[in-house]
């Protein structure tokens, strides 16, 4: 027992020494560098970033970073009151690593504000924000829970903004009988399809069947025997990407001509042409200079989200120069009082977008349609 | 009922893949009765590694191929003698090497991450524009037609090899009983060197198999791992028509099932059929 | 500071997870891979039962675990019939099977949107709402289990669980009915794991599928093999190490996004490491 005793005294001692160090490094104890402001005559505000950059979902939220970063750049750092720094990590979209971010971000980088990315951290995010009087953005939840309590809030279109258009669209195009792919452990497209449901039960428009596949799936082919020969006149794809180009493969493969549609998903993926010619439901649209500024300073296209985060930084970034005097970086209480009341926003997702008292900003879906590979908005 | 002939037709294309990996890792169980986890992530290997050489250096394809299942052939050897050889020398138990497999699968899969990004590739380079043939109203496409193929050319290959060579019946004297294979004779370390080699190779073909049919990403292997195993255990481990006659079977059961109940469900029908197999015929189909 | 006692709850978590495992796999020899569908269980009744009848929490943790041990006893009864890898890949399925029971049955568990919202443990009119607290609380449940644990391993019952790990067959022949006391454990090992479920959804306050998968409940094997099989305070040592070590790479300055796969990378590795060089992991007491 002793030879046991002195193993774990051992270990533990290692562990929490090289703990101690790795935090008094990251915070400057030893090295006494970081929280300066590159200027040193200003205060300096921290943002902290809690993003998915590696699981299934790791290409949209590299572009989210990218796009709060390319915010960042453009920042005209000479005429603000305080200095920014941005602090990211990595939650690979699981909500219990994403307890962990938020509370690193919290509590060890004592950041100012949080962004979160998506519904499932978001939900984690929140309570921790509220208890720390944080104020904290999610740029990328449909659901709305989100934004429950007072620090919290989503600047992304809600599922059922899209799910309204969608059935516009339908009937203005006189479609009634539609096949829906899903994808069933994905809360996005659970909060689609629910939205749509919801929207869908006073029309004529038919839902013949549901097919719901799992991440991961590779073979479709069965689920698309199954709903083959039902007549439908669109199929509707709420899957992410690769399942989304390998179904939409696979339909053609099996000799399916109908059209698909989507609402949201297309943008997820890199292989547009698969969809030429398919007219389909976005969030907001991004506003063509940012699609340019992003596409020239990372040599590709924006991914979708990537917007809400580009504007999602800027609406704090303007509380934040609102709430302070520029000597001390101001409370959470008081950056959350200016961005609770945003007006007027003007940002990459449009023009004069404010806070609602939801907690939402609320912004518009879009009709668009893929033409020569590109996305193409065709109704305003 | 016009969607039978389709469905038999897929039931046919996933068997098809199941086999692949079911062959080579049966080849494994059946000399050094251990799960090789590991070998899942190999089938990533030789995908990813066509993907270089075809996509990236732009090599002919064959070449690229033929690299593609050599180098996962090597790499299930080192691995081989770099962890399971002095595991086994020391007479470490199935599930000390189960453990093993498990840490060598998460580092493979991950290095292959850092290497090539996580993001799903296709190795074909052009998209969508592939032969298709149509059976009885069903629908098949080139690669799988190809895959379907060498699935039965490997299969008999083996057989034959198992019958008529020297070393394969050496494989089949250690996989019988190690001990008195050494004392005969045979150098055991090097058999089932090249036993990890060829079913290393095999899975690296399936993966790059795969990678033309559907795509490949450094996290393809478990799910197909889980399959292959699944078959091998249903049609008769450590024998090599029980594992295709297994990849089969659970193709049809996986497709007639879905049919019936709903897609998201596949996974716990495969796993439900393996419990059900464990539990009243452990042996599987065709006995050993 | 609260990230010191978010990790420090992570912790207690994760060490209730491992003591219950480790009556299964160290004490008694039985490697179950399926640990993560009974946390997973505990969490969602719980969850369930407090936003939709506001039941207090602790009526509501001993609702999850005596629905935990009637699920559990049903599966360690098919289980009981596998022995070593067969035991192993049995339980791989009913994780998968429970998962996507979870994901599915969507008009309970709200499938992949999982449920937000679950309020925090309040006893008599005191809320564990700070952090501080509710790490107090995890604590006191951790030592608790702890001592339950040194209670049964230490105790006629846990020798016998040892002789059976040892020699299944002798024990018997001396006329225990060593099936019983097998699925006495696995029971009481599955409430354990419920309990630091309920404990989880209410500290976490929103739970879904994606934290009760086979990923995980690898992971909390690798908990208690790291540590040390068949004994207590391995269990929670393993829990100390693997919660800590991704905590400690994070500030050691890797790009963030390649720092995720140098994780599993380092976490593999630590894995075939162990099983070459000390197969009882840090203060083990049995070999795998």
């Amino acid at each position: 027992m002793t030879k046991t005793t002195r193993i774990m005294l051992g270990v533990i001692g290692i562990v929490i020494l090289a703990s101690i160090i790795g935090i008094l490094a990251k915070s400057g104890g030893l090295l006494g560098v970081s929280h300066v402001g590159q200027t040193g005559s200003k205060p300096t505000v921290i943002i902290g970033v809690t993003l998915p950059l590696t699981g299934d979902v790791a290409m949209l939220g590299q572009s989210n970073k990218n796009a709060i970063e390319l915010a960042y750049s453009q920042l005209d750092k000479t005429n603000l009151k305080y200095d920014y720094k941005l602090v990211f990590e990595d939650d690979g979209f699981k909500p219990s690593i994403g307890a962990t971010t938020a509370n690193k971000l919290i509590s060890v980088d004592k950041v100012d504000a949080l962004i979160s990315f998506g519904s499932p951290v978001g939900n984690v995010v929140s309570p921790i924000a509220e208890a720390a009087g944080v104020p904290h953005i999610n740029d990328f939840a449909s659901d709305p829970h989100v934004a429950t309590g007072q620090y919290n809030y989503v600047d992304y279109t809600p599922a059922s903004e899209d799910a309204k258009l969608f059935v516009q669209e339908l009937q203005r195009r006189g479609i009634n009988k539609i096949v829906f792919f899903g994808q069933q452990d994905n809360p996005g497209s659970a909060a689609l399809i629910n939205a749509f449901l919801d929207g869908v039960k006073l029309t004529n428009i038919q839902v013949l069947s549901t097919q719901m596949i799992v991440t991961g799936t590779r073979d479709f082919r069965t689920e698309i025997s199954k709903v083959k020969n039902l007549g439908a006149n669109l199929y509707v794809l709420e899957l992410s990407s690769p399942e989304l180009e390998t179904v939409t493969k696979q339909l053609r493969t099996a000799g399916v001509k109908t059209p698909v549609s989507t609402m949201e998903t297309f943008e997820f993926s890199d292989q547009l042409s698969l969809f030429e010619g398919m007219w389909y439901v976005n969030c907001a649209d991004a506003a063509q200079w940012f699609v340019d500024l992003y596409t020239k300073t990372y040599g590709t296209a924006p991914k979708f989200g990537a917007a809400n985060g580009y504007d999602t930084l800027n609406m704090i970034v303007q509380s934040v120069e609102k709430a302070g005097d520029g000597i001390t970086v101001p409370k959470g209480t008081e950056i959350n009082a200016r961005i609770g009341s945003i007006k007027g926003f003007d940002g990459a997702l449009g023009t004069g977008m404010s806070m609602g008292s939801d907690h939402l900003v609320a912004s518009k879906a879009v009709v668009r349609m893929i033409k020569n590979g590109v996305p193409v908005t065709i109704t305003p | 009922m016009d969607i039978i002939p389709q469905l038999i037709v897929n039931s046919i294309i996933a068997g098809a893949i199941y086999s692949m990996v079911a062959l080579g890792f049966n080849l494994i169980y059946g000399t050094t009765k251990f799960f090789d986890l590991g070998y899942g992530a190999l089938a990533a290997v030789g995908g990813y590694t066509v993907f270089y050489f075809y996509k990236g250096i732009g090599l002919n394809l064959y070449i690229a191929i033929i690299l593609g299942i050599l180098i996962s052939g090597a790499i299930g050897l080192l691995i081989y003698r770099l962890v399971y050889a002095p595991l086994r020398a020391r007479k470490s138990s199935g599930m000390v090497l189960l453990v093993a497999a498990l840490g060598v699968m998460t580092a493979v899969q991950s290095i292959v991450a850092i290497l090539f990004t996580s993001q799903f590739q296709t190795l074909s380079r052009s998209a969508g524009s592939e032969a298709v043939y149509n059976i009885f109203g069903g629908v098949i496409t080139q690669t799988q037609l190809i895959i379907l193929v060498l699935g039965i050319v490997i299969m008999v290959a083996i057989g034959l090899m198992f019958r008529y060579t020297l070393f394969g019946k050496a494989i089949k004297a250690v996989g019988d009983d190690e001990e008195v294979s050494k004392i005969v004779g045979i150098n055991t370390v090097r058999v089932i060197g090249w036993v990890f080699f060829l079913g290393s190779a095999i899975a690296g073909l399936a993966g790059i198999l795969v990678g033309f049919d559907t795509g490949i990403e450094p996290t393809m292997g478990l799910s197909l791992l889980l399959k292959g195993v699944i078959a091998s255990i249903i049609g008769g481990i450590g024998n090599v028509y029980g594992g295709v006659l297994g990849a089969f079977l659970l193709g049809f059961i996986e497709n007639f099932g879905i049919w019936q109940i709903s897609g998201e469900w596949k996974d716990a029908i495969a796993f439900g059929v393996l419990i059900i197999f464990l539990l009243f015929r452990p042996q599987g189909i065709l006995r050993r | 500071m609260e990230y010191l006692i978010h990790i420090a709850i992570l912790i207690s978590i994760y060490g209730i997870l491992g003591l219950s495992l480790n009556l299964v796999v160290g004490f008694t020899g039985l490697l179950s891979v399926t640990q993560a569908a009974f946390y997973g269980i505990g969490a969602y009744v719980t969850a369930i039962l407090l936003t939709s009848t506001g039941m207090n929490f602790f009526l509501a943790m001993l609702l999850g675990i005596v629905i935990t041990a009637i699920i559990s006893l049903a599966i360690g009864f098919v289980l009981s019939k596998f022995k070593d890898d067969y035991y192993a890949l049995g339980s791989f399925g009913f994780n998968v099977i429970i998962y996507s029971i979870f994901l599915n049955w969507q008009s309970l568990t709200r499938g992949p949107l999982g449920i937000p919202g679950i309020p925090r443990p309040s006893l008599f009119g005191f809320t564990f709402s700070e952090n501080i607290w509710f790490l107090v609380l995890s604590v006191v449940i951790l030592g608790t289990i702890y001592f339950l644990c040194r209670f049964i391993t230490t105790s006629s019952f846990g020798r016998v669980l040892k002789a059976i790990r040892e020699d299944e067959e002798a024990i018997s022949v001396f006329g225990y009915r060593t099936l019983w006391y097998k699925l006495a454990i696995f029971v009481i090992s599955a409430g354990m794991a419920a309990v630091a479920g309920s404990l989880f959804a209410s500290y976490i306050t929103f739970i879904d599928p994606s934290s009760f998968t086979l990923t995980e409940s690898i992971f909390i094997l690798a908990v208690i093999i790291l540590g040390g099989l068949a004994n207590n305070k391995g269990a929670v040592l393993g829990a100390v190490c693997l919660i800590l070590l991704p905590e400690i790479l994070r500030f050691v300055g890797f790009p963030s996004d390649i720092a995720a796969q140098m994780r599993q990378v380092t976490y593999g590795v630590i894995l075939i490491l162990l099983m070459l060089y000390r197969p009882q992991g840090l203060v083990g007491e049995y070999r795998l």
